[in-house]
């Protein structure tokens, strides 16, 4: 028996395994997956007819068998470069099955079929001699050279879509694709069997399947449901298309806490739990588990999502027992749909992870919340500001104002407030509060914190600030800031760089309920010890606590512009006894907020020590400011 | 050309692929998986010099012997390795490697090492005990060993797949099983045909595969953009590691500005800066070591301490500060963290508990330099937190925690007092959990609204068996609340129907509620204005420390203020005058005023000059009220706190 029949049957082998397995495994709902074990299936038949058809011809079987068997391994092996060709398309989304060249591939198919399969009896594409050689017509040279054009295509339509895939997913195409080629030519002109190409093909689609279409990649371990990367293709895949998609997603709160209440093993019991729940209240939708707190089901329509909702909402348990312990849960629901919430695949796919991540407010439990554009406003809001705080980081571009402090006891300008200034995307300023919030939470205020204490210092410095009157600079500093070990000896450092005592350093420390009181504390006094002064900010505002007066080393207390415009307008009495307190603590006052003349009477009234608003002036860029500094200090002795 | 080398030349392609693939996807530090790789180098070099030395043989046919020798020294040592593989690779899914330390696994390798050098001396010798060669020929007595030795192999192989059947999967019984048998009847069928049977490289080659695609699952335990292994391939390595009692140490690397890395940057560059760190950390803690636990997390396990403090010296100054992406400016904030498996006793889920506090505390440190290790405070505090978390939740499924009932004096009438429920719980080392912690933590893990009904619950019970509805000496009973436990006007309302379920009048009740910085204003006045409306007497809780805008707080329709202790005990000793301003302020609001941490009789004295509606503190239990109090409690059948 010839060795090329060896070769063919320990190909065929090969590519039985792979085929088998490949079915046993869980196969994400995509058109390339469906491809690919098309192509998969066709090329394990026609390896399997050429073996069949190289025994026909070794056992001499007559010459019509012989010429069936061939005809059939012809179809399969043809079959198999139109399976690859409908992969290509479905591997960059270009499978569009109402499009005319979808049409007009199936046709030449079909003719291509017709022609091979009908060349036993009629002869088309080859013929077989009595002495059982074959002898190959111009027809064949034909489908040669249109399988060649169909393995063209196929990398024009690769070199397109290039720059989505890596250089490593390009180049198994490539090997792939030019062993095609040689198997096509050698098909055409070589006249004897070569088997060893079925080999060459097994090699290949074995490294191919490892590589790039493993299933496994799409599984989740934990609960056995696709994954998210699994999701991401398929919702991508859907967009591509413009299939009309909807997402159900269902959250379960406070998971990472659970995690630690119950352990892992229990809260994956859990998962499965819900998984196969979801999967029995899906009808007709696949279950994605994207996040260990999160599932997806994608179904085609918003109103399956609605029927899901309620279906889930009244399945889901909010108590789980498992081994024994009782696991509390809560479920935020959301939903996002294509076209209806947006068209950009980029941006749904933010909406969701919006959905996957711990956005306090917005995360709703038991509400169906709809994932529209407002819906995510905020955080997209939030999003853009992070990034040009990143931004403004890296090139250094944040911008400082400065507004004026007045002494009532010197009776001029005695310091300034530092202020800095982001801009938004349309030039507008971003509310400081808001963007020092989310620096914080993005945990960026250190780089931030510390690029407005360089620049402060560099004003001074370069402005010689504390010849025009000015005793101290302030400058605010966030409770977040006070949780890293290095910040006074940075401060320390920079002020040091550009010449500026500490002492002349005044650092506000907004109120807030500190997150860790004792660093905040030690900070502090750290600060104090360089010689900088501490002032405890927005006083009465936000999230005081009287008793951060008494407990924290700070020398002033800043009364929020809202206590003092309150009090003006006769809506609250508190100041005439947070005062005399703030006094009675030794602490020195700042009044912020002041506009009119009222506002300074009744700071003087009760006895305040500093005042600053727009009655004086606004914050100002730097020259401004140095112009106002000297045009104000002169007027006084 | 022989047919033997048809196929064991496609076998040994495909082994080379799968030996790529195996390596460049990386597999899991499991013992299973590093004897599935010795597996397929020993099929890839026993198959290769075999076609090498068959190629050779057809090549220069005079020295055929000697080629056939050699082949046949190769074949007699490879297959007994491969077969003793085989059954560790079972034994490693199935049971426990405990098994290669009996005696009884030592003396069958002893005998096979003999019979190896036996049979190869024999070969070399020319000695009839062990032939080799194709076609019909005898077996000598070694060739019949080998065969029972391997038959041995697979079949005790076998014997522990069934044997652990329960501990494994269906699809890996299965598998392991039916390739055992497969395996077991090649060498039957080899044996019968006495033809050398050039299936088995072939054979063998399919197995592993087989094992490689369904049993192994690489993809599932690696992140693909970062190269490094996944939370599953963690799980994974840890069960291991518990099973066989390991230790080793686990180094946390948490990417603290993911949240907002992940709001700008798309999925792709994602991907990407995934891959760069990945690429860095790999490099630094090696590609065995290196998992991405999850999107913010990265871990690196290492085998001993001593090296911990320098990787994460190298690592600190190894991972950027900023990477750049496209046209953007990523920064990495990064911090971290070392536990030692045997802190945790070697019980996977109490370490994953001390993992995950200890990335919370890490990430806070937002220092990079900073390597927080498991010891010290640290421990005892994560400790205490993960013995608060027990407790917490076997209180949940009992509905009971347990209490103490504080008395709070009225000083505008000396007769009546109130008494307020304080849920503590015990641990094991004496200390106690106090509520604020229970809140907390009932808030963290999503039990806030119902560790407060459990609360209510209790008060209710407690109001009615000690008969305090119709005793008029009691002013009320006061429960303690959070704002999140009145997170909504609905929520509110459940407490009402638990009164009302338990028959408890509302006047007899009072909720103390502390606010907290994250409280929405609006949303408590709703939920409180449900309460009032049914009656219950509402109490503004640890005002002097409570975080609160002072405006908004002040503007809800409170009915009493409780001033905290702090402010009470500086003022008693002396040190400020705040809570005189405090009450004046309070005063105008026309809410009745409370005192908290009234401990000393002396204090008593200081505080009468102050106008407020009643006290409460340790001062309570001692004389004058001491009589009075206890007289109250035993009319009640209660018990006094000493």
């Amino acid at each position: 028996m010839s060795n090329s029949i060896h070769y063919e049957l320990a190909a065929t082998g090969f590519f039985a395994l792979l085929f088998f397995i490949d079915l046993l495994k869980r196969q994400l709902p995509s058109k390339r997956t469906g491809a690919f074990q098309f192509m998969l299936c066709v090329m394990m038949l026609a390896s399997f007819f050429k073996v069949d058809s190289d025994l026909s011809r070794y056992y001499g079987e007559s010459s019509m068998i012989n010429a069936i068997m061939q005809a059939i391994t012809l179809y399969c092996e043809t079959l198999c470069f139109f399976a690859f060709y409908a992969y290509i398309q479905a591997f960059t989304h270009s499978l569009w099955k109402k499009k005319i060249q979808f049409r007009v591939d199936i046709t030449i198919f079909a003719i291509v079929s017709v022609l091979v399969l009908s060349t036993p009896w009629t002869g088309f594409c080859f013929r077989i001699d009595k002495n059982g050689d074959i002898h190959r017509t111009m027809l064949f040279a034909a489908l040669g050279v249109l399988i060649l054009l169909l393995i063209v295509h196929s990398a024009i339509i690769l070199w397109k879509s290039r720059r989505e895939y890596t250089v490593y997913r390009m180049l198994l195409f490539a090997i792939l694709m030019t062993g095609f080629l040689i198997s096509i030519l050698v098909k055409v002109f070589y006249t004897t069997h070569f088997g060893i190409f079925s080999l060459y093909i097994v090699f290949i689609m074995y490294a191919f399947y490892l590589s790039l279409q493993s299933p496994d990649f799409y599984v989740d371990n934990a609960t056995g449901a696709f994954n998210r990367n699994g999701f991401l293709k398929v919702f991508r895949e859907r967009i591509s298309y413009q299939k009309e998609t909807a997402c159900f997603l269902v959250r379960v709160r406070n998971f990472s806490s659970m995690n630690q209440m119950y352990g892992e093993d229990v809260l994956q019991e859990v998962q499965i739990k819900i998984r196969n729940i979801l999967e029995e209240t899906a009808d007709g939708g696949t279950v994605y588990h994207i996040g260990s707190s999160t599932f997806a089901v994608v179904f085609d329509a918003e109103q399956d999502v609605k029927d899901m909702y309620e279906r889930t909402k009244a399945s889901l348990p909010v108590v789980w027992n498992v081994n024994d312990e009782m696991v509390n849960h809560e479920y935020s629901y959301y939903t996002v749909c294509y076209p209806a919430d947006g068209e950009d695949v980029e941006e749904l796919i933010q909406r969701i992870h919006y959905a996957r991540s711990d956005h306090e407010n917005h995360h709703k439990p038991g509400e169906l919340i709809s994932l529209r554009h407002d819906t995510v406003a905020a955080s997209e809001y939030k999003k853009e500001v992070a990034h040009l705080i990143e931004e403004a980081i890296m090139d250094n571009s944040l911008e400082l104002n400065f507004q004026p402090i007045y002494s009532f006891e010197k009776e001029k300008i005695t310091s300034l407030e530092v202020l800095s200034r982001l801009k938004d995307k349309d030039k507008k300023y971003i509310n400081p509060e808001f963007f020092i919030h989310v620096a914080e939470e993005s945990h960026t205020i250190i780089p931030l914190g510390e690029q407005i204490f360089r620049k402060a210092c560099l004003f001074a410095s370069q402005n010689c600030i504390f010849e025009l009157g000015i005793e101290d600079i302030n400058i605010n500093l966030s409770p977040a800031q006070c949780r890293y070990e290095g910040l006074t000896e940075n401060l320390v450092n920079i002020a040091k760089e550009y010449g500026i005592p500490m002492e002349k350093i005044h650092l506000e420390i907004t109120e807030s309920e500190f997150v860790d009181k004792e660093a905040v504390s030690r900070t502090l006094l750290r600060l104090k010890k360089t010689g900088a002064k501490v002032a405890l900010d927005d006083f009465g505002t936000g999230s005081s606590m009287l008793s951060n007066i008494l407990e924290l080393p700070v020398d002033f207390v800043k009364i929020d512009k809202s206590l003092v415009w309150s009090f003006a307008e006769g809506k609250n009495q508190f100041l005439n006894d947070l005062m005399p307190l703030i006094r009675a603590e030794g602490k020195k006052i700042i009044a912020e907020g002041i506009e009119t003349e009222e506002h300074i009477e009744i700071i003087k009234k009760l006895q305040g020590d500093f005042l600053q608003g727009y009655y004086f002036s606004k914050p100002l860029p730097e020259d401004q400011f140095i112009k106002y500094l000297k045009r104000f200090n002169k007027q006084r002795p | 050309m022989e047919i033997y080398i048809v196929y064991e030349s496609v076998s040994v392609i495909m082994l080379l692929i799968t030996m790529f693939f195996y390596s460049y996807k990386n597999w899991l530090p499991l013992r299973k998986n590093s004897i599935y790789m010795r597996m397929l180098v020993i099929g890839v070099v026993m198959m290769a010099i075999d076609l090498i030395l068959g190629a050779f043989s057809l090549a220069f046919v005079q020295y055929e012997d000697i080629l056939q020798k050699i082949s046949g020294i190769f074949m007699n040592i490879g297959f007994p390795i491969l077969g003793v593989h085989l059954f560790l690779y079972d034994v490693a899914i199935a049971k426990s490697m405990r098994v290669t330390k009996t005696t009884g696994f030592h003396v069958a390798l002893c005998a096979e090492a003999v019979m190896i050098f036996l049979s190869v001396i024999a070969i070399v010798a020319d000695v009839p005990f062990v032939f080799i060669g194709h076609g019909d020929y005898p077996y000598g007595a070694g060739n019949i060993l080998q065969i029972l030795f391997l038959l041995l192999c697979f079949g005790a192989g076998t014997g522990y797949v069934i044997a652990g059947r329960n501990k494994i999967k269906k699809r890996e019984f299965w598998i392991l099983t039916v390739t055992n048998l497969v395996l077991f009847l090649g060498v039957i069928i080899q044996t019968c045909l006495k033809a050398r049977a050039f299936g088995s490289y072939y054979v063998i080659t399919i197995v592993l595969i087989l094992y490689y695609l369904a049993l192994h699952n690489s993809d599932q335990y690696r992140f693909r953009s970062s190269k490094c292994f996944s939370h599953a391939g963690y799980n994974k390595v840890l069960r291991e590691k518990a099973l066989y009692r390991e230790n080793f140490v686990c180094l946390g690397i948490c990417i603290n500005n993911i949240e907002s890395i992940t709001n700008y940057c798309t999925e792709q560059e994602i991907a990407q800066l995934h891959r760069r760190l990945g690429e860095i950390l790999r490099y630094y803690c090696g590609r065995h070591n290196t998992y991405n636990i999850h999107s913010f997390e990265y871990m690196a396990i290492l085998k001993g301490t001593d090296n911990v403090d320098k990787l994460h010296r190298k690592l600190a100054d190894g991972i950027p500060p900023y990477i750049r992406l496209h046209n953007k400016n990523v920064s990495i904030s990064c911090d971290f963290y070392a536990v030692e498996f045997a802190d945790a006793r070697y019980d996977a889920r109490d370490f994953n508990r001390i993992l995950i506090s200890m990335r919370k505390l890490a990430m806070a440190t937002m220092n990079r330099y900073q390597l927080l290790k498991y010891q010290g405070d640290k421990q005892t505090e994560i400790q205490d937190d993960l013995e608060a978390m027990r407790i917490l939740s076997d209180r949940i499924v009992k509905r009971k925690f347990h209490y103490q009932m504080l008395p709070i004096q009225s000083l505008t009438d000396i007769d009546k007092t109130s008494y307020e429920m304080i849920l503590c719980e015990n641990m094991e080392n004496g200390d106690i959990v106090s509520q604020e912690r229970i809140w907390e933590l009932a808030v963290e893990t999503g039990y806030g609204k119902e560790v407060g009904y459990i609360a209510c619950e209790m008060l209710c019970d407690y109001i009615k068996e000690k008969g305090i509805l119709h005793n008029s000496q009691v002013e009320r009973a006061h429960l303690n609340l959070i704002p999140s436990q009145l997170a909504s006007p609905e929520i509110a309302k459940g407490y009402t129907e638990i009164l009302a379920q338990k028959g408890v009048s509302p006047e007899k009740v009072c909720f103390e509620i502390t606010i907290d910085e994250n409280v929405d204003y609006q949303i408590l006045t709703e939920s409180i204005m449900v309460l009032k409306e049914y009656g219950i007497h509402l109490m503004l809780d640890q005002f002097g420390v409570c975080a609160c805008n002072l405006k908004n707080a002040l503007n809800i329709p409170f009915d009493a203020v409780k001033l905290n202790n702090y402010m009470v005990s500086i003022y008693c000793d002396g040190k400020s005058r705040q809570l005189v301003y405090l009450i004046n302020m309070l005063h105008s609001k026309d809410w009745a005023i409370y005192l908290d941490g009234v401990d000393r009789l002396e204090q008593i004295e200081i505080l009468s000059e102050l106008k407020v509606s009643g006290i409460q503190g340790q001062a309570l239990l001692l004389n004058p009220f001491h009589e009075k109090i206890e007289k109250c409690f035993q009319g009640m059948g209660g018990d006094l706190i000493e």
